[in-house]
């Protein structure tokens, strides 16, 4: 339980991390784009969604860490809830089946978007889906030598 | 065992179509879009591809027709300790691929609109196919 307290409070200080930098992110790319870096209004408002997602996602990260490390009682519901073997199978079993059904969605809108269109959206999904086998591969070598 | 040898046949069936599919793009793409710019660095995605297929496909073959090899990659395929690994990769890795390409999303602003947003998207089917697939392992296990 001590464990799980200490990692909520990593948690808690990445996600203010988190929260700080995409802070600044929209200070100074949405706000003031156009005085520091002449950026257009497209460019700016798309760094606004990007920051501006990051920093409410952090600050509901925050908010969930702060009410649970408050309340005993979900404190304890949470900590079993993330060392239940049922959740932890589900999530490594989903992230297995989806990296596998991305790579071939990678794939097949690498060949249909690279014989319709030559803006190379087409090679950025190609090098996305090798990369995940790339860095899958890493990490199974990685976990082989580990475990 | 019998499940194992259909699975290998399924498998290699996937790679069939992994190869028809990268035939016929690099085919499309030398024939009908000449001028298309560096059509060879595409031809070599589709090579790639067909390189990895093939390989495998032939690995599968030689073990449906070794009993002895298909024994030894079926003990490979149940053995606890690699089907732990292969997990363990998989959650991690997943993590790593969402966040390299939220940060070349973010760097990619600056260089190439396109870029950008396509990795957007990528990042959005992404966490579609994770959260479709949890809620159907939710369901049933």
């Amino acid at each position: 339980m001590e464990e799980y307290r200490k990692k909520l409070k990593k948690r808690f200080v990445l996600y203010l991390l988190v929260l700080i930098v995409s802070f600044a992110g929209v200070g100074t790319f949405f706000v003031f784009g156009r005085v520091l870096f002449g950026m257009d209004v497209e460019l700016r408002r798309s760094f606004g969604g990007i920051f501006g997602i990051l920093f409410l996602t952090s600050f509901a990260g925050i908010l969930s860490s702060t009410v649970t490390l408050g309340d005993e009682n979900k404190l304890k519901k949470e900590y079993i809830r993330s060392t239940d073997e049922r959740n932890l199978v589900i999530e490594a079993r989903s992230s297995n089946v989806t990296l596998n059904i991305v790579m071939a969605g990678l794939y097949i809108g690498f060949v249909i978007i690279t014989l319709f269109s030559d803006n190379g959206a087409g090679k950025v999904l190609g090098i996305c889906c090798y990369s995940t086998w790339l860095i899958k591969s890493i990490v199974k070598s990685y976990y082989n030598k580990k475990m | 065992m019998e499940k194992f040898k259909k699975q290998l046949v399924t498998s290699n069936c996937i790679y069939w179509l992994f190869i028809f599919l990268s035939i016929i793009g690099a085919v499309l793409v030398v024939v009908f879009s000449p001028n298309h710019r560096d059509g060879n660095g595409t031809v070599g995605f589709f090579a790639a591809m067909i390189a990895i297929s093939v390989i495998n496909i032939h690995r599968n073959r030689k073990a449906l027709k070794n009993e002895k090899l298909l024994k030894e990659m079926y003990i490979n395929s149940v053995d606890e300790r690699k089907k732990q690994i292969l997990l363990q990769a998989s959650k991690t890795s997943f993590f790593i691929i969402l966040a390299s390409m939220l940060i070349a999303s973010i760097v990619f602003r600056f260089i190439s609109m396109t870029v950008s947003i396509v990795l957007t998207c990528c990042m959005m089917f992404i966490l579609i196919v994770y959260f479709a697939v949890t809620a159907y392992y939710n369901k049933k296990m």
